[in-house]
């Protein structure tokens, strides 16, 4: 078994709101191992981003965010930590790419200054050192003529390669994790390869772990070594990448994979699509959660709330996948 | 609940969504604040007669200037006039004058707007004229105005409206253009509608919230500006009472006579942080993005 | 750039045109006739229709203007009833307090307002937050002659710290001329600085909700480097331009400012004028404000679509 790099134990996070405390993550419990890529799938809220961003503990935990749990980084508990000490953390330990590098990156400061800044936060090295490395990273981030390109803004790069800078200021600090949210989403399909591929190659190369968050099965399949699917904040189904498409056990684990279009084989008449849309997190059913979308729900589905159970590596949240998974182990 | 079709979820969304509003609006004791302060304006100025313990144009020389006492509350001005009264009544001056100016802005704004957002040839000319008048700092266009026409309170009430009625019509001609380019609204035009039909029934619904805040507002400034003018002494015409009279009067005693300033200071700023605290709550529940 | 800088400047003609048609048709506002109303009751009929010549009253209308607005480029801005200098003079010489008063209450208000904002953008919603929004409300809803009125009756009437009214130029003496200005700049820059400080809490919140602050606190930044070096420079062209338009407001609201202390400016030309009926003046007046405020107004423009350049990135 290979050595985990991050342990997260029954995190969840929940906000105060105007109508109440809400739970957008409900007790999610994982681990990534060293130089993997794990693979955290799911519709929009589910609480994916959120799980994220609370390892990082971006939300104010004073008066918006009450997070509990373990977060587990080489063995110490980073929730523990004191806001500085998590500073130190950031962009150091753990790096973090958004989806959006339009937005993410600060248009007033050159993007060279940009990635100057995180080193001179977490390393020793002076400005000119600092500088050096910058254009080090921005070569191996892959942007061409960076050594002009290090004194422009944010908006005079295309969104390829904004998207790149935000992974070379990532990378700065040569983070052991990399948090990578929805890293594609907001470019256009051969970019968005062009960027997959990058993250893979600097996975092989540099060794950090990567947590990636998608709603793309598709970049799951190529990318990924397991997969985790979360749901209204629980993880449903947990498994190595190929036994979660050889053998999808979550009924809604089974719906994504049906609403991928298909290019060969078996032509569909239309796309398969999950009934409804994910509930309002004030309005969270009391039984399974899936049940009111799902179409093998039963009584006992819509009382009772199943557990993740399984043997080894394949583990999913159904009493009607249970049986499944025997016949299948 | 599965069989839920997009429509009725919709449908849910949308009331769910108004429930938190008006949630928000009650819940906010600012506003909840702005509301009483409006409605005992209004109440006060509405039963002036019944509330004032005294007549306010009654003079009574041997009673100048005497501070507050149990007998004349607010004390009494400089020809022995309860205060209280003269504050009163001044209620009703600076309502009506604020109520009847929000009045004439919104009809005279929400047809030009309206007709400018609809046809770009009455758009140019009369946008031009809007940006012209708002290019004049309005208490000075309002006190040049005032002077030329001559002070009380119907010529205060023009040049007000002049000088406030361009907000209006920018906003509704703003929204009134966003709306016209909406695809329902071609379909309308295909159809047959007529230009009057459309610009009444169907751009009209969607420039109300705006342009209702944009009101309440402009109604807070008229309280201003007429205080203003009357305490510049060329607004309401003394004896009539005016916050802002009463004030200009107080002005020339203010090391013998404090109350004559303080008490419709008071009223004054209260009545505007009352309508101002109105409008923002008015605009947080009509208009949730715009916060 | 050029080409941004002549369309705004081509863009202000038009509103020039109107302001003008307004101040040329104030006179003719008068009920009844103004040569008549100007002289008062007493006047004899000769000097009436005398006056009804020199102002060309029985020419049609666009003759009249024709005339007036070719007399405004040449310089000639009319002439007083009752002052004997020429209007250019009288105008700069009330023109000078009136500008000393504002820029010392934009001073006042922005040294006030930016650290406000910023404090209440940071505790957004906690204690402090909410009394500052709380006390700029109360700002706002303050007409700024009764901000005048009330800091009068406490620093002068009750304290005698200040003078209560009057102007002491800089010539008399630096130390008279700021203490004579400073309840007034104070009385007109308190509510500005509840404009400000609204304004600046509203952009810096804006700002601290993007991403590029998130991207910022996931690099592992310091909350106050954060603040100040990411956020306030990204908020700073909003608060500029709010500082920028609230000069012209600090100029029409030091007009009555004024005559709450009697200070010598503009505002109290204007009433003065009123009450001498002298309307000339009032014209000469209303048309210096309006272009003065035109010019400021054009220039914010242009300034902002230099900074704007830059940071190009949000219009796209």
């Amino acid at each position: 078994m290979s050595e985990k790099i991050l342990e997260v134990r029954n995190l969840t996070t929940s906000f105060r709101t105007e109508r109440g405390v809400m739970k957008a993550v409900d007790g999610v419990s994982f681990h990534t191992n060293k130089g993997e890529i794990l693979g955290i799938v799911g519709e929009s809220g589910c609480g994916k981003s959120v799980t994220s961003q609370s390892i990082m503990r971006l939300y104010d935990e004073k008066y918006l965010a009450r997070i509990t749990g373990e977060v587990l980084v080489e063995g110490n508990d980073i929730l523990k930590l004191s806001m500085k000490d998590m500073q130190g953390i950031r962009g150091n330990t753990i790096s973090m790419v958004f989806q959006d590098a339009l937005s993410s990156l600060n248009p007033v400061m050159k993007i060279g200054d940009q990635i100057i800044e995180t080193l001179r936060i977490h390393t020793s090295l002076n400005k000119k050192q600092a500088k050096e490395r910058a254009l080090e990273m921005l070569r191996l981030v892959g942007i061409p003529g960076y050594e002009e390109r290090i004194d422009q803004y944010p908006h005079e790069l295309s969104g390829g390669m904004r998207q790149r800078v935000m992974i070379a200021i990532a990378l700065s600090c040569n983070p052991k994790i990399l948090i990578a949210d929805e890293p594609t989403t907001a470019l256009d399909v051969t970019i968005q390869a062009q960027i997959m591929d990058l993250i893979v190659e600097l996975n092989q190369k540099i060794g950090m772990s990567v947590m990636l968050i998608t709603h793309d099965l598709a970049v799951v399949a190529e990318t990924c070594s397991r997969v985790i699917v979360m749901y209204l904040g629980q993880i449903v189904e947990e498994a190595d990448v190929e036994d979660i498409f050889s053998n999808p056990l979550h009924p809604y684990t089974r719906g994504m994979m049906d609403s991928i279009p298909q290019l060969e084989g078996e032509k569909r008449e239309r796309l398969h699509v999950i009934k409804g849309i994910v509930p309002l997190l004030s309005q969270i059913p009391t039984g399974c959660r899936f049940a009111p979308r799902c179409p093998y729900a039963d009584e006992s589905c819509r009382q009772n709330m199943p557990e993740l159970r399984g043997e080894g590596t394949h583990k999913v949240r159904c009493f009607k996948a249970e049986g499944n998974l025997t016949e299948a182990g | 609940m599965s069989e839920k079709t997009l429509e009725e979820i919709q449908k849910e969304l949308r009331k769910e969504q108004r429930k938190t509003n008006i949630h928000r609006l009650l819940h906010n004791r600012f506003v909840v604040l702005g509301i009483l302060i409006v409605v005992a304006l209004f109440l006060v100025a509405i039963f002036a007669p019944v509330l004032s313990p005294y007549d306010p144009y009654e003079l009574d020389v041997t009673q100048r200037l005497k501070a507050p006492s149990a007998e004349h509350i607010l004390g009494t001005d400089t020809f022995g006039r309860d205060l209280l009264s003269r504050i009163i009544y001044g209620a009703r001056i600076s309502t009506y004058v604020g109520g009847i100016v929000a009045v004439t802005t919104l009809i005279i704004g929400l047809i030009i707007g309206l007709y400018a957002g609809y046809y770009p040839k009455i758009d140019k000319v009369s946008m031009r004229i809007c940006d012209g008048l708002k290019a004049i700092p309005s208490i000075l266009l309002a006190i040049a105005l005032v002077a030329v026409l001559g002070a009380g309170t119907t010529n205060i009430i023009i040049s007000l409206t002049i000088v406030y009625f361009p907000d209006i019509a920018r906003i509704t001609r703003s929204v009134a253009m966003k709306v016209r380019e909406q695809t329902y609204v071609e379909a309308l035009k295909a159809s047959g509608a007529s230009d009057t039909r459309i610009i009444w029934g169907n751009i009209l619904p969607n420039v109300i919230s705006p342009v209702l805040v944009q009101v309440s507002f402009i109604f807070a400034n008229a309280v201003i500006t007429e205080a203003s003018l009357s305490f510049l002494g060329v607004g309401i015409p003394v004896p009539e009472p005016s916050w802002g009279n009463i004030i200009n009067e107080g002005k020339t005693v203010i090391y013998q006579a404090w109350w004559l300033i303080i008490f419709p200071a008071i009223a004054t700023a209260l009545s505007v942080l009352g309508l101002n605290l109105l409008g923002d709550g008015l605009r947080d529940y009509l208009d949730p993005l715009s916060n | 750039m050029l080409k941004y800088i002549g369309k705004r400047i081509i863009a202000v003609i038009p509103v020039l045109f109107i302001v003008s048609l307004v101040v040329f048709f104030l006179i003719h506002l008068i009920p009844g006739d103004p040569a008549r109303v100007m002289l008062g009751d007493q006047a004899l009929e000769e000097d009436v229709i005398a006056l009804q010549q020199e102002m060309g009253l029985n020419d049609p209308i666009w003759l009249q203007y024709i005339k007036w607005i070719s007399d405004v480029f040449r310089g000639d801005w009319g002439e007083s009833l009752f002052i004997d200098e020429p209007m250019g003079t009288i105008l700069i010489e009330h023109l000078l307090p009136t500008l000393a008063l504002s820029f010392n209450a934009l001073i006042i208000a922005v040294v006030i307002a930016i650290p406000c904002g910023i404090y209440a953008a940071k505790n957004r919603g906690r204690i402090g937050d909410q009394v500052l929004m709380g006390a700029s409300m109360v700002g706002i809803s303050i007409p700024n002659f009764l901000i005048g009125l009330l800091l009068i009756l406490l620093f002068a009437v009750k304290l005698n710290w200040f003078p209560s009214s009057g102007y002491k130029t800089m010539d008399d003496s630096i130390g008279l001329h700021f203490k004579y200005l400073f309840l007034p700049s104070l009385a007109l820059g308190l509510m500005h600085a509840s404009l400000i400080t609204r304004m600046t809490r509203s952009s810096m919140l804006e700002v601290l909700g993007s991403d590029y602050i998130k991207m910022a606190r996931a690099k592992g930044v310091k909350e106050n480097v954060i603040l100040f070096r990411h956020a306030l420079k990204n908020a700073l062209l909003p608060i500029i331009t709010v500082i920028g338009q609230s000069l012209v407001s600090l100029l029409s609201g030091a007009l009555v400012t004024e005559s709450v202390f009697n200070i010598p400016g503009v505002g109290q030309l204007v009433v003065t004028s009123i009450n001498r009926r002298d309307y000339e003046v009032i014209q000469a007046v209303v048309l210096l404000i309006a272009l003065i405020n035109v010019v400021v107004m054009l220039l914010i423009d242009i300034l902002y679509g230099f900074a704007d350049t830059r940071v190009r990135m949000k219009t796209e």
